[in-house]
């Protein structure tokens, strides 16, 4: 387990660009030999991927609550009056 | 709101109620006043100025804001970007996805075969590992600050919970892609 949690931590350097040139040389020649590494890489990439779909799913859902609170509660009247008026 | 149903919802995450509604209060109308003399619609304000916002909290995790602007002002100039690039081009073909390459925002399409099932998989499984990882990689939560706001002992243990996390989510993406490729090879075989 200790070792596969290092490489995930490699990897991780390794996808952003923080590794050293020596160990990003060294990190290549296992990726030529390793076909589970090679697997590793290009499932992490994907992992960081749906990190952004999600970040973006949490975004939007956050912006739409205070959009929905911001617009219906008549607490907020004035804000929305001044900006409705806009649109007419 | 959004329920997490871990400590991850903390007032202190920069990404809370607090920034949006002040973002709402003194961007939204600036935003509205230039769409509206565009002719846009109310609709179109708001669908911009929700792109210009992940568009902006994407920038900062990346770190590459420059500082010299308020986040306010930031917001406001990448909506108006949008918004142009919306009225040059066809208003009703606007989405972050088609827009945000012009911005150089994304370093390649956040384009993930089968992305949003295996999200939806992953939220229902994994919602403590992706809610760890959005903070650490998006709201900058690290190190000391991760592990108070997770209740962990110190910073080491957190950051061994966040690569415990990153090698868990991946185990899934690789089960399920091998599933999928089974699914696709036992279609071809046929």
């Amino acid at each position: 387990m200790m070792t596969s949690c290092t490489d995930t931590q490699q990897i991780e350097q390794y996808i952003k660009g923080q590794l050293s040139t020596g160990e990003r040389l060294l990190f290549e020649a296992r990726l030529l030999t390793s076909a589970t590494l090679r697997a590793n890489v290009r499932a992490q990439q994907r992992v960081y991927e749906l990190l952004r779909l999600y970040q973006r799913k949490q975004v939007l859902q956050q912006a739409e609550a205070v959009h929905r609170q911001l617009f219906t509660d008549p607490a907020h009247a004035d804000f929305q009056r001044s900006i409705h008026q806009l649109f007419h | 709101m959004i329920t997490m149903e871990s400590v991850l919802c903390l007032p202190d995450t920069t990404t809370d109620e607090v920034f949006f509604e002040e973002m709402y209060r003194q961007a939204f109308p600036v935003v509205a006043g230039f769409v509206s003399r565009t002719q846009g619609t109310f609709q179109d304000a708001k669908d911009i100025f929700h792109d210009a916002l992940v568009i902006y909290l994407e920038k900062r995790a990346a770190g590459t804001l420059q500082l010299a602007r308020t986040p306010e002002a930031y917001v406001v100039g990448i909506a108006k970007h949008l918004w142009l690039r919306a009225v040059r081009h066809d208003r009703h073909a606007l989405s972050l996805d088609a827009f945000e390459a012009g911005l150089s925002i994304a370093e390649h399409a956040a384009d993930v075969p089968d992305g949003k099932r295996l999200l939806r998989f992953l939220e229902v499984t994994g919602k403590k590992c992706m809610d760890l990882l959005r903070a650490w990689y998006y709201d900058g939560l690290h190190g000391k600050r991760l592990a108070e706001t997770l209740g962990y002992a110190n910073e080491h243990t957190a950051a061994v919970q966040k690569y415990k996390c990153l090698e868990k989510v991946r185990n899934v993406v690789k089960q399920k892609s091998m599933d999928y490729d089974d699914f696709l090879h036992g279609h071809t075989a046929n």
